[in-house]
């Protein structure tokens, strides 16, 4: 039964996020957003296999309570995708509010159609 | 060895990023391109042998990461490749920095990765990457408009592989492993109940990735951004675009309990038609193509689910052949606005007579996406439509009809005198008119030169392209045979029906759109038709509850 | 105590998606990833909690700096709307979101597959990763050994994202003079003091999780990003800038180079099966190698960000 209650905490922050990327009003609510979905991901990803009394799955004696050390290496991988989205996502972020010295969606938008 | 496929263009990159100047790298992109070629035309070749998988590190298969070779990947492999090296021979004398080679090398690699790989977070991986790959090269000009052209693509590709990725935890809690053939042993043993949930998310973000009904609007900003270079837009939508279909494929035998055949037939069909409007209504020569891509990926889409072999043989002819006229249209779009210093459609004309090469070859290409017959796309629409049951042909007729209005619209500017180039070259007169007027010199002292000719190796990338289709055409059924291992054979009698068909069509097209799409304030109006990032994410929600609600009640 | 921990997750990352200022919301969003990176911890999972803190540190850095820049570049505010059409925004904007993201989760929550999960691939891991890779971490095992394929498209991942962020900033040249940089970084006291203590420390405790990433918490990612805030807190104290970037540039891609060729030698190869003794080598080898291409990358993003973005 543990294991179901994160997943539902996962599952639901996951649509959190996805309420705040349609409510977004611009692009700085979408970067913010899209970071707080994917760690919501990693948090399903972790509660695989959880239950109370875990340990990490590091030496040789953990045993039946070790944690399953997959979904952790896959993780590591997916957060540093993360972070590196989210750096050429700040930037781009800085370069069209140079250009268009503005962020917003809707305001793009119309500018974008003007050109 | 198949890692080394995926592994030696990225070192390639490295390599050409880190020592060489930018003349060097030219020149070594060429030779490596031509080089990978051939060693993907001995994959190939090894692949009809047998299948040929690799497992990296010889670690038990489903501990480490598995690659495989079987005929459908090594053909898409191939068409990377051939695609690639006709791309490279496009950009040779652009004066793109070094950044655009490592960039396309880099790319290459990733969806080599894509089509070899067997392990489901792998695959997550490679997308991600690609997807910041390609949002680098749509603005690598950095003018204003494809800064948001990137952008929204590469934030609305992120969120669809979140869906993806939590599909893909599901998988690995059903079954315990990543790998898709093992995964595909478990699955099918479960109930169907339980494998809804998975697919949604699976196919909510591999439906972003093919662009599919209410997920494409990503594709004509990414596809069609003015300052985005031409080569770029051919690969995406050419090669890029197939990773997605590919998945598409590749996700249905993982998932044999749900059968949501129907669905995707509606829902390809719907793509089509949705396409070839907004295709219509386009004036821009590259938003027409990017359109008429959305187009061409629902019949595709739409065919692969129809569950015949026929059909299926016939779709993925016809993807592979869609990377080959795609690519030559959008390299003579790319050209051909060049010359004419415009992307207006009306503002371009007489291409035949000022280039007549490209004009040829490019009137192949149209040819072969519109089915005319001896041509490739009219084998891989035959193929589709084959065995079909009355209502389904009529509406790829339909589809086919359409996609003939579009390029009657588009083949417009090939035609027509030399002289009357429209309001843009008229534009351009004036002005230099008024130049010359305002410094007072004679008139034929200094003309700035806007018609440079084409670019010769331009020509032969185009050129060869239009050649293949050609080919393809003759060579129908034996390319096919050749290609997927699959016998098909044409029957005449319904083959002259087809075509009996393809002349109605021509002529009910070309009337249509001398009468309507030309004249009408309807289609304007959808040109204004824009999602927007947050109507992108509310159809991604949208489409994720509609697959649950149609597979989960009905 | 987890599900108290997750209540506050999920109430920080409300607070986040709808803070009206900026900086509440870069607070609300480090509070959130602290408090994620403590749930990690309690399921289990110490390295991917370490590269969480690690990774929001980092992203919080990013942001403060964006945000600055964006506060000076982005000047319009919206005006507020008429009284009478509030409530038909707020019922667009607020009440319609929520109806449908809620009809989405609910409708996930009910197909959710029953059932624990698998624990095949884990059991197998646990039983024989020591005998097959070595080292007695089983997650720094799996992403050195078994899955190495991906840590090399990680790896290049960063590197993209490198040249994409060099490639997308204002300016275009590839150095700056120490006068365009003087002055960027202010030299308050109490700052320089508390970084200078804390400097060492990181670089040890750097030096540490890469040594040690094959048979305790943490790697060459982690300890990656503890090096190269030891060199960015360097120049907070010292204002000084002698870094050059096409260099650190080429040395990022080499050392990726040099990752792809061990990675492809050792385990591509199958060297690993016929000389076990040199599997601890590798792994603190490529470890380091990880180290240096993650330090090397978050350095030249850093300095891009604040010596040409900030301007």
């Amino acid at each position: 039964m543990n294991y179901e209650i994160v997943e539902i905490f996962a599952v639901v922050l996951f649509f959190v996020s996805l309420f705040g990327l349609i409510t977004s009003k611009g692009v700085i609510k979408g970067i913010v957003s899209i970071i707080i979905m994917e760690i919501s991901v990693v948090m399903f990803f972790l509660s695989l296999g959880f239950r109370s009394g875990i340990l990490p799955p590091i030496g040789g004696d953990v045993g039946q309570n070790a944690a399953d050390p997959l979904p952790q290496a896959l993780m590591i991988t997916a957060i540093i995708i993360g972070v590196a989205v989210t750096a050429v996502n700040m930037t781009m972020l800085i370069a069209l509010s140079r250009q268009f010295k503005t962020t917003e969606w809707d305001l793009l938008k119309k500018m974008k159609m003007d050109e | 060895m198949l890692p080394y496929f995926v592994i030696a263009p990225i070192f390639i990159a490295v390599f050409l990023y880190v020592f060489s100047s930018v003349r060097a790298a030219k020149v070594v992109a060429i030779a490596a391109q031509t080089v990978f070629t051939g060693f993907a035309g001995y994959l190939f070749f090894l692949v009809k042998a047998g299948e040929i998988v690799t497992s990296i590190g010889a670690y038990e298969s489903v501990m480490g990461i598995v690659l495989r070779a079987d005929t459908l990947s090594s053909v898409f492999v191939a068409l990377t490749a051939i695609s690639f090296l006709m791309a490279a021979l496009y950009s040779y004398n652009e004066n793109e920095g070094k950044l655009f080679w490592f960039l396309l090398f880099v790319w290459q690699g990733l969806l080599i990765g894509i089509f070899l790989t067997r392990d489901l977070f792998n695959i997550f991986v490679l997308i991600e990457v690609a997807a910041v790959v390609v949002s680098v090269l749509v603005m690598y000009n950095r003018d204003n408009r494809s800064m948001y052209d990137g952008m929204f693509y590469l934030m609305t590709g992120i969120i669809a592989m979140q869906f993806y990725l939590f599909g893909v935890g599901y998988i690995y809690k059903l079954t315990g492993v990543l790998d898709m053939e093992a995964a595909a042993v478990i699955l099918a043993q479960l109930d169907r109940s339980s494998l809804i949930l998975p697919y949604a998310l699976i196919i909510t973000g591999v439906g972003l990735k093919c662009a599919i009904l209410p997920l494409f609007s990503w594709l004509p900003k990414a596809h069609g951004s003015p300052s985005a270079p031409s080569s770029v837009s051919a690969l995406l939508s050419g090669v890029h675009m197939k990773s997605g279909v590919y998945l598409f494929m590749r996700v249905q035998p993982l998932f044999q309990g749900v059968d949501a055949s129907t669905f995707f037939l509606v829902v390809g069909i719907i793509t089509g038609i949705a396409g070839f409007v907004l295709a219509m209504s386009q004036n821009d020569i590259k938003l027409l193509l990017a359109y008429s891509t959305v187009s061409q990926i629902g019949l595709i889409i739409s065919s692969l689910s129809l569950g015949n072999e026929y059909a299926n043989t016939g779709g993925l002819y016809h993807a592979f052949n869609h990377a080959l006229f795609k690519a030559a249209l959008f390299m003579g779009a790319g050209v051909l606005s060049k010359a004419y210093g415009t992307r207006n459609l009306d503002e371009i004309r007489g291409v035949f007579k000022r280039f007549p090469l490209v004009g040829v070859a490019m009137f192949m290409a149209i040819l072969g996406i519109t089915g005319a017959p001896l041509f490739n796309g009219s084998i891989s629409k035959y193929f589709i439509m084959y065995g079909t049951t009355w209502y389904i042909t009529w509406l790829f007729i339909l589809l086919n009809l359409g996609t003939i209005t579009v390029f009657a619209k588009f083949s417009a500017m090939l035609f027509g005198r030399r002289g009357d180039e429209g309001a843009g070259q008229q534009t351009l007169k004036f002005v230099r008119k008024v130049e010359t007027d305002l410094h007072h010199r004679d008139a034929v002292a200094k003309p700035r030169n806007y018609s440079e000719a084409i670019p010769i190796n331009k020509q032969i990338a185009i050129i060869a392209l239009g050649l293949i289709c050609f080919v393809g055409g003759i060579f129908g059924s034996e390319f096919i045979t050749f290609l997927f291992n699959v016998e098909v054979s044409i029957d005449t009698a319904g083959y002259l029906e087809k075509t009996a068909f393809f002349a109605g069509s021509v002529l009910v097209g070309i009337l249509f759109c001398k009468y309507f799409v030309q004249k009408s304030k309807l289609l304007k109006r959808l040109r204004a038709i824009d999602f927007g990032f947050r109507g992108t994410c509310v159809a991604l929600g949208g489409f994720f509850a509609t697959v649950l609600i149609v597979l989960g009640f009905f | 105590m987890i599900y108290v921990l997750l209540v506050f997750w999920v109430t920080s990352a409300i607070l986040a998606i709808q803070a009206r200022k900026l900086v509440r919301l870069i607070v609300y969003l480090a509070i959130f990833s602290t408090i994620s990176a403590i749930c990690f911890f309690v399921l289990g999972a110490p390295d991917v909690a370490m590269a969480e803190v690690a990774v929001s540190s980092f992203s919080t850095v990013f942001m403060i700096v964006c945000f600055e820049k964006y506060f000076t570049l982005v000047t319009e505010v919206t005006p507020d709307p008429p009284k009478e059409k509030i409530f038909l925004m707020r019922f667009r904007k607020l009440v319609l979101p929520i109806a449908f993201t809620g009809l989405l989760a609910v409708l996930f929550v009910y197909f959710i597959p029953e059932g624990a999960a698998s624990t095949y691939l884990r059991d197998l891991y646990l039983s024989r990763f020591m005998f097959e890779v070595g080292g007695e971490n089983a997650v720094t095992s799996i992403y050195l050994g078994y899955r190495v394929y991906d840590t090399l498209f990680e790896a290049l991942m960063l590197l993209i994202s490198v040249v994409g962020v060099a490639h997308m900033s204002w300016r275009n040249e590839s150095e700056i003079t120490d006068e365009q940089f003087a002055g960027v970084t202010k030299s308050d006291a109490v700052d320089v003091y508390t970084i200078r203590i804390i400097c060492p420390a990181m670089l040890i405790f750097g030096v540490y999780l890469i040594l040690n990433g094959h048979i305790s918490p943490g790697g060459g990612f982690q300890g990656g990003v503890a090096v190269a805030s030891f060199f960015i807190c360097r120049y907070l104290i010292h204002n000084v800038y002698d870094v050059r970037f096409g260099k650190i540039m080429i040395f990022e891609k080499m050392t990726f180079a040099a990752i792809v060729v061990l990675a492809a030698v050792f385990i591509f190869f199958g060297f690993y099966v016929q000389f076990p003794q040199f599997r601890t080598a590798y792994m603190i080898l490529m470890n380091l190698l990880i180290a240096m291409k993650v330090s090397f990358g978050f350095i030249i993003i850093f300095y891009r960000y604040i010596a040409f973005e900030r301007r």
